[in-house]
C-alpha cells in the first residue's frame, strides 16, 4: 500500500510540474518580426562570384533594382538585361550588401521555433512560421499557398540545410494578407528555379541561384558566395507598401514616432497589454500546493 | 516497505522549498501588481467636471501640442472618477511604458484632437477594472493643451488581431485597449475595448 502511495504522490508532483512548466512559455508568444535586409533591399540579384545571363531579363522593383556582384567582377549577359536600378560590380554598394546579406542570412538561419514538414512543398498550405524539413531540402512541384490568415505582416521563413528546388510551371501562391515581402528562404547550399515556374520572396543562398528558361520572381535572388544564373527571367523586387500594420511592441513603428501623428491609423495592431504577473501568481500557488501536499504526506513515508 | 530518516526528511525539504518559492512567487507577483503603475486619484480633479456636460459640444479641429511628445515621455493624465483612479499617461505602447502607466498608441492623435485617441493599459494593472465601466461614465484626460472629458460610448471585445478598433473616426473619440479576459495566466486572446467620446473641453 505504502508503495502504492508514494508512486502516486511522485506521479501528482510529476504531472504538476510539468503543468507548470507549460504556463511560462505560452506567455511569450508574439508575432515574428521580419528579417532585416539592411542595404540589400534596393537590389534584385546579389552574388559573390559571377552573374550570367541568357536571353532576354527583366529586373525592376519599386524603392530600387539594383544588380551587385561582389567580390567577383563578371556579369555576363548583361547587354540582354533590362536593369531600372543600379549595377555595382565589386564596389562599397556591393561589399556593404554583401555584408547585409551574411547578416540577414544569420537572421533567416537562426529563427525559431522551427516547425519540420515534408520537403514536397508542392499542393501544401501553409501558416506564417519558420520551417524546415527532415532531409535539408525543400521542393515545390505544383502550388505552395502561403496563407498569412488576414495578417499582412505574418513572416514566412523556409529554411534548407541544403537545395532549394521548385519544378517546372511550379507556383506560389499567397492569400489572406500574405506579402512576398514577408516571406524567406534560407539555402544552405543552392538554389534553382524551373523552367517557367513563378516564385516568391527573397532568397538568400550560401552558394548559387540558378533561374532557369522563362521562371519569374517576386522578391530577391542573393547568393553569397557563388554564382546567379539567369535565363530570359522577370524578376520584380520593391519594397512593401508603407505597412498598414505596425506592432509598438517590435518596434517597427519608430520611423512613424518621429513624426507628429496628423491623423490616426487605419488599422493599427491592438498593443499587448499583458503581463506574466497573473502567470506567476498561478505558479506560485501551484508550487505551494506541491509543497502542503508534500509535507502533509512525509509522515507516510516514515 | 519503510524509508530510512534520510529519505523521509528530503520530502520535507522538498515540500518546504516548493511552499517557499510558491510563497516567494506570489508574494512578487501580487508586489508587482499593487505597486507598479499606483494611481494618484484625489477628489479635486472630479471637481471640474460639469454635471450635465452639453451633449454637443465644439469639439477642437485641433488641439494645442506646440511640442509634439517622443516615445516614452509622460503626456498627462487619465482620470475615471467611476473607478477612483489616476494614471498618468505614457507616449508609447512598448513594454517600458506600459510598466509605469497608461501608453498612448503613438500612431493615434494626442488626447482633445478630432479623430481617435488610443490609450492602452496592462490587465493585470492600470486597467483591472475596466471590465467595470459603464456607458456614460466619464474619463478626463489632462494634458499640456489642456482639459478632455470624455463618455463612455460603448464597450466591446475583439480578437487581439482586430483591425477595426485603430481607426481614423470623423469626430473625438477616447478608445481605450486592453487584454481580455481580465484574469486568465497565460490565456489573453481578445482585447477588452472601451470607446468614449469627446462632450467637454477647456483648453489651456
Amino acid at each position: 500500500m505504502k508503495t502504492l502511495n508514494k508512486k502516486k504522490f511522485i506521479s501528482l508532483l510529476v504531472v504538476l510540474s510539468l503543468g507548470v512548466m507549460m504556463v511560462a512559455p505560452t506567455t511569450s508568444m508574439a508575432a515574428q518580426p521580419t528579417v532585416n535586409l539592411g542595404t540589400t533591399s534596393t537590389f534584385v540579384v546579389l552574388a559573390g562570384s559571377t552573374i550570367t545571363n541568357t536571353g532576354t531579363t527583366t529586373i525592376n522593383g519599386s524603392t530600387g533594382a539594383d544588380v551587385g556582384l561582389s567580390p567577383g567582377t563578371v556579369f555576363s549577359g548583361r547587354e540582354s538585361v533590362t536593369i531600372s536600378g543600379a549595377v555595382h560590380l565589386a564596389d562599397a554598394v556591393a561589399i556593404k550588401a554583401k555584408d547585409d546579406l551574411v547578416t540577414a542570412y544569420n537572421d533567416a538561419a537562426g529563427r525559431t521555433p522551427v516547425t519540420t514538414i515534408p520537403s514536397e512543398l508542392g499542393g501544401t498550405t501553409l501558416k506564417p512560421g519558420t520551417y524546415d524539413s527532415a532531409d535539408g531540402t525543400f521542393q515545390i512541384t505544383g502550388k505552395l499557398t502561403l496563407d498569412a490568415q488576414g495578417d499582412p505582416d505574418g513572416v514566412f521563413v523556409f529554411k534548407t540545410a541544403s537545395t532549394l528546388k521548385t519544378a517546372s510551371a511550379s507556383n506560389v501562391n499567397l492569400i489572406n494578407s500574405a506579402r512576398f515581402c514577408r516571406t524567406f528562404w534560407k539555402v544552405g547550399s543552392s538554389a534553382t528555379l524551373g523552367t517557367n515556374s513563378h516564385f516568391v520572396g527573397h532568397i538568400f543562398a550560401m552558394e548559387s541561384i540558378t533561374a532557369t528558361t522563362g521562371a519569374t520572381v517576386q522578391g530577391q535572388l542573393m547568393a553569397r558566395t557563388g554564382a546567379v544564373t539567369l535565363d530570359n527571367n522577370t524578376i520584380t523586387n520593391g519594397l512593401c507598401t508603407t505597412t498598414p500594420v505596425t506592432s509598438p511592441a517590435t518596434g517597427a513603428a519608430t520611423e512613424v514616432t518621429t513624426g507628429v501623428v496628423k491623423k490616426t491609423v487605419t488599422g493599427g495592431q491592438l498593443p499587448k497589454t499583458s503581463t506574466p504577473l497573473y502567470d506567476l501568481l498561478f505558479l506560485g500557488a501551484a508550487l505551494t500546493l506541491i509543497g502542503v501536499v508534500g509535507w502533509r504526506s512525509r509522515k507516510r513515508y516514515a | 516497505m519503510k524509508l530510512s530518516w534520510g529519505k523521509r526528511s528530503l520530502v520535507s525539504v522538498l515540500s518546504l522549498g516548493f511552499m517557499v518559492l510558491g510563497i516567494g512567487c506570489i508574494s512578487w507577483a501580487t508586489y508587482s501588481m499593487w505597486s507598479q503603475p499606483q494611481s494618484s486619484y484625489t477628489t479635486t480633479v472630479t471637481a471640474q467636471v460639469t454635471s450635465a456636460p452639453p451633449l454637443v459640444s465644439p469639439a477642437p479641429d485641433k488641439a494645442s501640442y506646440p511640442v509634439y511628445p517622443a516615445e516614452g515621455d509622460n503626456i498627462g493624465s487619465l482620470t475615471i472618477p467611476a473607478l477612483k483612479q489616476e494614471f498618468s499617461v505614457l507616449q508609447g505602447t512598448g513594454d517600458v511604458e506600459l510598466k509605469k502607466g497608461v501608453g498612448h498608441f503613438n500612431q493615434s492623435v494626442l488626447p482633445g484632437e478630432k479623430d481617435n485617441c488610443v490609450f492602452s493599459g496592462h490587465r493585470e494593472t492600470v486597467f483591472r477594472q475596466l471590465g467595470k465601466l459603464k456607458i456614460g461614465d466619464q474619463l478626463i484626460v489632462q494634458t499640456s493643451a489642456g482639459t478632455f472629458t470624455y463618455e463612455v460610448s460603448g464597450t466591446r471585445i475583439v480578437h487581439a488581431e482586430d483591425k477595426t478598433v485603430i481607426v481614423p473616426t470623423d469626430h473625438a473619440v477616447l478608445t481605450l485597449t486592453t487584454c481580455y479576459p481580465f484574469n486568465t495566466p497565460g490565456y489573453f486572446p481578445d482585447r477588452y475595448i472601451v470607446s468614449a467620446d469627446l462632450v467637454m473641453s477647456n483648453k489651456l
